[in-house]
């Protein structure tokens, strides 16, 4: 079995790209994509849609399985490619994006993912030699995608664009084995997101590792977050202009630092929260009252309500009155609210960034290789997933263990100064006393004329006074304490320094080894890394 | 006759100061000794400099890195002080007790005779 993936992550951008307008009878335009990228006819392939197999019509799921297979050349792959959302198209998959993701309540299209999965794999089960799975979804499609994957278990690779998010109440439903292992571990029936997630990394540990996300840089899907959601996956590439801003999280409160200590904002983070449960609590009891078809023709339904309402006013002239009523106290909530006046001002400045989802500029930014790979990791201080630049942050491991070497290497040269270079300093003054007074010692009358004119003038009179002979007094008071102890007290002050720095490191190091562990060749360079620092 | 003899021996002592010039020792040493303290606040800098590193990372482990470099930064601001104080106090000592070992005590024996001739 190759171990490289026939195909790249750029010819899975476009088969992607390409699902959008259906897959069905794309063989051309697949051998056409290929041969651009890499030169060469591709090895022989099968396609199957959801479409053909009469799956998704109800539920809005649209997927399709490219299976290469070539036994002479021992090739055996299969590259499943989910679609996404489609507004303009298809209204279903935007009501399975709030739905079936923000409350965790539809399942159709991943149920129709999972039945499209199953049969793809019966028919190229006759296939000689294993089978090697790919995915790749964009948008809603990579959350099906990732899902299935997550069940499955069995996929080499999986590729998520511009993704929303796995909702692990649903993953729970979904997967007996994962919702049992919380059962195991968690007695209460309501474990909370956080808990979960946490439970999530490490029984799906291994599907992590097989799961990377690829996300433009400012649009909006990956910015948004709700209770349990779980984007799983070790790696992240962030494509596009990397300085664009992130787009505001509608779920998550802006001010929630300034909430930890102010009433105001606190008070103001529970109205928000409030909100945005009352918003997928109300989402999932739609799913549950109302009937799909209802909810895939809404907006026709909404276009023929607002047509009447334009013809016969007086008729509506309740539903108006209630419209502006509910409408004024949105707006009278929305603007005495610090958080949700921000979100509303941040997001209309923002607007013009929502384009950026589109697949469109995932193969665009991929194409001009603008991009920057992070690693996904769970930050345990905010029970969050956070994004690691694992490049950058090796760098500031080495240079701060750089720095601290530089410490302590001055440190030794303010401990060398302390013991060896005052007493030099005072030992080589003292040498040259010495030196002075050997001189004056040699020649008495001269240094008795110089220092004692007195006694050499005041002779007696008529007497003359030789000097015979001068003895200095060459004993050396030692230098006082008060030289040394200030500079003691400064080295012992930039010990504590380094003691400070060192540990610093230290717990750096024990935090970066365990948020990295998950992937195993980053784990073994921590390692090495760790050792190459111990030997600075 | 009387033979009067005026010679005779003796001591004189005292204290002689060597010349030495103190402010030059001290402009010495101390360029020596801020020299190495500002050595060290240059690699203070280059460790609170790495904070860019981090910059662009997310989550409260970044952040919790970031703070505490920052809280170094801002406790060295008071230590600096004190290690300029430090510098000055043993600049200060250390000049005084080498102006002071210049100042040596002597003692002259000699002799005094109105026989000059007795005195070679």
């Amino acid at each position: 079995m190759n171990e490289k993936p026939i195909l790249s992550n750029n010819i899975r951008n476009k088969i992607t790209q390409l699902e959008y307008s259906g897959l069905s009878g794309k063989e051309k335009e697949i051998k056409k994509i290929y041969k651009e990228a890499t030169g060469e006819n591709p090895p022989n392939f099968k396609i199957y849609t959801s479409e053909e197999m009469g799956i998704g019509i109800k539920s809005g799921f649209d997927g399709a399985a490219i299976h290469f297979y070539d036994k002479k050349y021992n090739v055996n792959e299969v590259y499943y490619v989910f679609r996404g959302t489609e507004p303009s198209k298809d209204f279903g998959d935007v009501i399975y994006d709030a739905l079936g993701i923000g409350a965790g309540k539809n399942n159709e299209q991943i149920n129709d993912a999972e039945k499209m999965y199953e049969q793809v794999e019966t028919k190229i089960k006759g296939s000689n030699g294993k089978v090697t799975r790919y995915g790749d979804g964009h948008s809603l499609g990579g959350h099906l995608i990732v899902t299935l994957g997550l069940i499955k278990k069995n996929f080499k690779d999986i590729r998520a664009l511009n993704d929303a998010p796995v909702n692990l109440k649903q993953l729970e439903r979904l997967d007996p084995k994962f919702a049992l292992y919380v059962s195991r571990r968690e007695h209460d029936k309501n474990v909370s997101p956080g808990k979960l997630v946490n439970l999530a990394n490490t029984y799906y540990k291994k599907q992590k590792a097989t799961i990377s996300h690829t996300w433009v840089k400012g649009e909006p899907m990956h910015a948004q977050s709700f209770p349990g959601s779980w984007y799983a996956g070790n790696k992240v590439t962030m494509l596009g202009d990397l300085d664009t801003e992130e787009m505001i999280n509608i779920g998550k409160y802006p001010f929630q630092k300034e909430a930890k200590w102010n009433p105001v904002y606190m008070i103001d983070q529970f109205r928000y929260n409030l909100g945005v449960k009352t918003t997928l609590g109300g989402l999932g009891f739609v799913n549950d009252h109302v009937k799909q078809q209802t909810l895939l023709n809404l907006s026709e339904t909404r276009d023929q309500y607002l047509e009447s309402v334009k013809r016969y006013p007086f008729l509506h002239f309740g539903e108006i009155k209630a419209g502006i009523g509910v409408g004024a106290v949105v707006m009278v909530n929305a603007f005495t609210s610090p958080g949700a006046t921000f979100q509303l001002i941040k997001g209309i400045s923002q607007s013009k960034q929502a384009k950026l989802h589109g697949i469109n500029y995932v193969v665009k930014y991929t194409e001009a290789n603008a991009m920057k790979t992070y690693y996904q990791v769970f930050d345990s201080g905010s029970q969050e997933e956070i994004l690691l630049e694992y490049e950058q942050m090796k760098k500031f491991v080495y240079y701060c263990a750089n720095a601290i070497k530089d410490k302590v290497a001055n440190l030794n040269a303010l401990k060398q100064y302390l013991h060896s270079e005052i007493n030099e300093v005072f030992e080589a003054k003292k040498k040259k006393v010495k030196m002075k007074i050997s001189r004056e010692e040699a020649s008495p009358q001269s240094f008795m004329e110089k220092a004692d004119k007195d006694s050499a003038t005041l002779a007696w009179f008529g007497q003359k006074r030789v000097a015979e002979k001068v003895t200095f007094d060459k004993t050396f008071d030692p230098l006082d304490d008060s030289v040394f102890t200030p500079v003691e007290e400064i080295i012992s002050s930039i010990q504590e320094e380094v003691t400070y720095y060192q540990k610093f490191l230290e717990a750096f190091f024990q935090n970066f080894g365990k948020m990295m562990e998950a992937d195993e060749s980053v784990a073994s360079d921590i390692k090495s890394m760790k050792e190459v620092i111990g030997r600075i | 006759m009387f033979d009067f003899d005026f010679t005779h021996t003796g001591t004189t002592s005292g204290k002689y100061t060597f010349e030495f010039d103190g402010d030059d020792f001290k402009d010495e040493q101390a360029k020596r000794i801020k020299e190495l303290i500002k050595k060290d606040q240059e690699v203070n800098e280059k460790l609170w400099h790495a904070k860019s590193y981090l910059e662009n990372q997310t989550g409260e482990f970044a952040d919790a890195v970031k703070s505490k470099l920052e809280a170094a930064e801002r406790g060295y601001t008071l230590r600096a002080q004190q290690y300029d104080t430090g510098a000055f106090q043993h600049i200060m000592s250390f000049m005084h007790s080498v102006t002071d070992m210049h100042k040596r005590e002597y003692e002259i024996r000699y002799k005094e005779s109105m026989d000059e001739s007795e005195l070679t």
